[in-house]
């Protein structure tokens, strides 16, 4: 291979940088020396590493169409020129000539403008964090390698194979780590790093999917799983459910649209939980933006009022993260509360997520909370058949899909069913369905729950390069009166 | 800048990663721009105001001390423009250089450029040209235009920072001349009050001239005849000026002290407190036009200074008499600001002092140097943490970490934090409410007077009488104009 690269440091040890699939912590905190080395002008140097790397192999009836290894390093540059504003450049090469276009490119754009007096005055010596660890790392994952990808992908194959059905899927296991350093304020340091850095830190992600389609297209079944961990992914599983729900979901019948009483599979209650997790951050009420947490204006004091504190949910909805159960592993931020949060509990709005500068500022601590990155609701002790069982009339629900929202206050959205939906009459599946759009939100689901399951890891990944993880631990419920609007001819 | 690394596997070997064949590495786009060929006004105009923020930029990171000339006084902003602004404006503006010919559509951007490029004698001709070009009963656009040729001159639209300096001169000889021809009064007053106040900035060898008494009469005399429908009218037209931030009533009152004379103002505190004091009421009862209970904003000018009430002191002994000090030419400095010590970021931001405050405090260094005798004192409020720093933060350690704060700005003024009682919402709420400091309660008057710039002075005479009340800038002289009166009034025995 012609070495472009110009530079004095021994080849092997950029070697090191490229060939490797992720950025090692001491490559990164060279990284940030080597920009800082070729700085001019004075000021200040910062980088934003995010090294990943990607194996994927996705196949389509039945036959593998593409299987990738793939790794990126994003360095990302910033110069803080003495009274400049802060300037960016961002690069992928990782040799000299790159890097130091990159650390000029910087420099010119923080010359376009002027920050005058950061730094200046007195100020106290930067606090430490402590950051909480949890399980993110997989040797299982980072060690999967394309070959044994694809004897996983036989393996998922072949039931549907010989039962004259179509599989397609997607397996990919990820590795990342990501760092934020600089030089700025070394005076004021206590530690090696500044409380807004993050040390370098790494993780892994491991995530199968497979839906089954009998050939005809009428019929759809689908499964999968997502952890830091393949070795907790049971991927034949995945293949034996696919391909039964595919068997049981042909010759679908339409239905009238209507209110229903269902039961959600895992999947669809995450599916539509997304909706809910995204909102648990405090300041958005307490700003007086309109959303589902956002109670009144308090003339008296002067504030928004939040629905903390108020039942917002069935009491028997817990939903929450801790650090330590190793199936919610996240990265977590140098200035996160370093323990478990309860967003909802026993359907009480318990908490929400908050900035930093909210806790300093106006709350009695020094550290920012979560929203539900990962999060794992409550569930019961009712299994799946018993809901079946139970069930006079219903439906059974696989999963959700192109979930839009409605409305921001109630959370109302409407979306579609997919991949496999059935009719229950009187305790037994009796037909499969065709999809239903739905219109319904998941805080009016939440209150109208009539039996819980057990919680399990259910599929969801995040999917943009390098993104952190975003576990979810969810229960199947079975919920009255949800709202199906029209049918949709989506298998 | 980017060569996306995409491997594809058909033996399952891991290739090292090389830039793909063919690929060119980004290079820099010709940096030398050539203004002389640009053929629109749009491109003139943002090639000289890229020239400008460069050039700012560039002489404010080329000087690696921290400056503290901050912010923009009437010296600086009387300066000539430098020649790369200048140069960059004339070789763009050639294309457009004949008055007679340039497309009157694009006034509004010309007009801004014949001055970047020094040709006020066009800039002149061009304005003549554009008021010609009205319809004889278009009474709005030509108040339109008249309001743009002013506010061009003085440099005051956004955006038209390159202009400068400000073109005073051409204002006042403009304004004479076409304002009166507006028959709007209000209109009129608008135009005239905010060259007026702007002339009020740049200081007095602008307000002698026999021309700007003349407007300073004429902007109030048609003051003194606003009715509250002509004020309402002011207010909703002239926001950011007259608006409820540039308060009608004060900038009247700026209004009626030129009108008087800065010296006769000066001088009547000269002659004592209680002749400045009744000046400065009516002035204030003229520029409210009502009873000043009508309006719901005092003016403290005349207030005996309450006593400073504190539980922490730092710098000052409570047995040494308390404070404002009887006897003494005082400053009381208030930090009502809270953001300037209390804002807080999670990313670099975190060390830093917005530019208002430190501003500010380089204003209050400044005096602190010039008038060793003047006793001053700072006086703030506790907020339970001091910038990122909370845990382990108790009243006092904060009175320290502001006091240190403070003297890495130069000022050694004792410090009076009071410690104010808060409670909380219920969890899980939990948000803390403060109870009002006694300070800041004091010094509202009754909720008469606002108390929201990063340091709100008073200037106190020796009998604890508040001569001033204002926030403290890096640059405005009124503050020392005072102090200098009433420690020269105790020297004559006055």
């Amino acid at each position: 291979m012609t070495d472009l690269r110009r530079t004095n440091e021994p080849v092997e040890e950029l070697q090191s940088e490229v060939s490797a699939r992720i950025l090692t912590e001491a490559d990164c905190e060279r990284i940030l020396q080597r920009a800082h080395a070729m700085a001019r002008g004075g000021g200040d140097t910062s980088v934003t590493i995010t090294s990943w790397w990607q194996g994927e192999i996705r196949w389509g009836r039945n036959r593998v169409t593409s299987s990738t290894d793939r790794q990126n390093h994003v360095v990302m540059v910033s110069r803080m020129m003495p009274n400049g504003v802060r300037g960016t450049a961002q690069t992928n090469q990782l040799d000299d000539e790159s890097l130091e276009g990159a650390v000029r490119a910087a420099e010119r754009i923080s010359g376009f403008g002027s920050v005058v007096g950061r730094g200046v005055g007195y100020y106290p010596p930067l606090p430490s964090y402590e950051r909480p660890t949890s399980a993110i790392w997989s040797d299982a994952t980072y060690g999967l390698t394309d070959e044994a990808r694809g004897e996983v992908a036989r393996a998922l194959i072949a039931p549907a194979e010989d039962k004259g059905m179509l599989s397609a899927g997607y397996l990919e296991v990820r590795a990342a780590a990501r760092a934020v350093l600089s030089t700025a304020f070394p005076e004021l340091r206590n530690g090696k790093h500044a409380f807004w850095e993050q040390p370098y830190i790494r993780w892994t992600q491991a995530q199968c999917s497979t839906t089954v389609r009998n050939p005809a297209g009428t019929a759809s079944g689908w499964a999968g799983g997502s952890s830091y961990d393949w070795g907790r992914l049971d991927a034949p599983a995945f293949a034996e459910r696919a391909l039964q729900k595919c068997l049981a979901a042909q010759n679908p019948v339409s239905l009238e649209p209507g209110r229903y009483t269902v039961i959600l599979e895992p999947q669809a209650v995450c599916d539509l939980l997304e909706l809910l997790t995204r909102t648990f951050m405090r300041e958005h009420p307490e700003n007086g933006n309109p959303g589902p947490w956002r109670l009144v204006y308090d003339d008296a004091l002067g504030l928004w009022r939040s629905k903390l504190g108020l039942k917002v949910a069935d009491e028997r909805v817990t939903i929450s993260h801790d650090f330590t159960d190793p199936d919610l592993g996240i990265v977590a931020s140098t200035v996160e509360e370093p323990r478990s949060v309860t967003w909802i509990e026993r359907g009480i709005l318990k908490s929400l997520g908050h900035l930093l500068k909210t806790d300093i500022q106006s709350l009695d601590g020094w550290h920012s909370r979560r929203y539900a990155v990962g999060y794992r609701m409550s569930g019961g002790d009712t299994s799946l058949e018993e809901m079946i069982r139970t069930t006079r009339r219903g439906l059974l629900v696989t999963r959700l899909s192109n979930l839009r929202g409605l409305d921001v206050e109630s959370l109302l959205a409407t979306g579609l069913t997919r991949d496999g939906l059935w009719l229950i009459e009187d305790g037994k599946i009796t037909k499969a369905v065709n999809n239903f759009r739905f219109t319904e939100s998941p805080l009016f689901v939440l209150n109208n729950i009539e039996q819980l399951g057990e919680p399990v890891r259910v599929f969801r990944p995040t999917r943009g390069e390098g993104e952190q993880l975003t576990p979810a631990v969810v229960p199947p419920i079975k919920v009255r009166d949800f709202s199906f609007t029209s049918l949709v001819g989506a298998v | 800048m980017r060569s996306y690394l995409s491997l594809a596997l058909a033996s399952g070997l891991l290739l090292a990663a090389a830039p793909a064949v063919g690929q060119t590495r980004f290079a820099w786009p010709e940096q030398g721009a050539d203004p002389s060929r640009y053929t629109h006004v749009e491109e003139c105009y943002a090639a000289t105001y890229r020239a400008r923020e460069l050039d700012v930029a560039q002489r404010l990171g080329a000087d690696r001390v921290w400056s503290d000339t901050v912010g923009t006084g009437p010296r600086s902003d009387e300066e000539r423009q430098t020649s790369v602004v200048v140069e960059t404006a004339r070789a763009c503006m050639q294309r457009f250089a004949n008055v007679d010919s340039v497309a009157l559509r694009d006034f509004s951007l010309l007009l801004p450029l014949y001055l970047a490029a020094e040709w006020d004698d066009r800039a002149q001709a061009l304005a003549a040209r554009r008021i010609a070009a009205v319809p004889k009963d278009a009474e709005a656009e030509l108040a339109a235009v008249v309001d743009t040729v002013i506010r061009t001159y003085l440099a005051e639209q956004p955006r038209d920072d390159f202009v400068r300096p400000p073109r005073i001169g051409l204002a006042i000889r403009f304004a004479s001349e076409h304002v009166p021809s507006l028959s709007d009064r209000v209109q009129r007053f608008l135009n005239y009050a905010r060259l007026i106040l702007f002339i009020g900035e740049m200081g007095e060898r602008w307000q002698d001239t026999a021309l700007v008494r003349g407007l300073v009469e004429t902007t109030a005399r048609l003051a003194d005849s606003l009715t509250t429908a002509d004020r309402d009218r002011i207010v909703e037209l002239g926001t950011g000026v007259f608006g409820p931030d540039g308060d009608l009533a004060v900038q009247l009152y700026a209004i009626y002290n030129m009108f008087f004379g800065r010296q006769a103002f000066l001088d009547s505190l000269r002659q004592s407190t209680a002749a400045f004091v009744k000046l400065s009421r009516e002035n204030w009862a003229r520029a409210l036009g009502g009873p000043p209970e009508s309006y719901g904003w005092g003016m403290p000018i005349g207030e005996k200074a309450p006593p400073i009430e504190a539980e922490i002191w730092l710098g000052h002994d409570e047995k040494d008499g308390p404070r404002p000090a009887p006897g003494r030419i005082s400053l009381i400095a208030i930090l009502s600001d809270w953001s300037c010590r209390g804002q807080v970021d999670d990313n670099e931001d975190a060390v830093y002092t917005p530019a208002r405050c430190t501003q500010a405090l380089i204003g209050l260094r400044r005096l602190q140097e010039r008038f060793p005798k003047l006793d001053i004192t700072v006086v703030a409020e506790n907020l339970g943490h001091f910038k990122y720093l909370k845990e382990g933060v108790t009243p006092e350690r904060e009175a320290e970490l502001t006091k240190k704060w403070l003297e890495s700005f130069g000022i050694r003024a004792p410090l009076a934090l009071t410690v104010r009682d808060s409670w909380t919402l219920p969890a899980p709420d939990g948000r803390r409410i403060w109870s009002e400091d006694e300070n800041m309660a004091n010094y509202s008057f009754g909720k008469s007077w606002r108390l929201l710039r990063p340091i709100d002075a008073f200037l106190l005479d020796e009998d604890g009488i508040i001569i001033h009340a204002a926030g403290i800038s890096g640059y405005d002289e009124t503050f020392a104009e005072l102090i200098e009166i009433l420690l020269g009034r105790g020297r004559a025995g006055v």
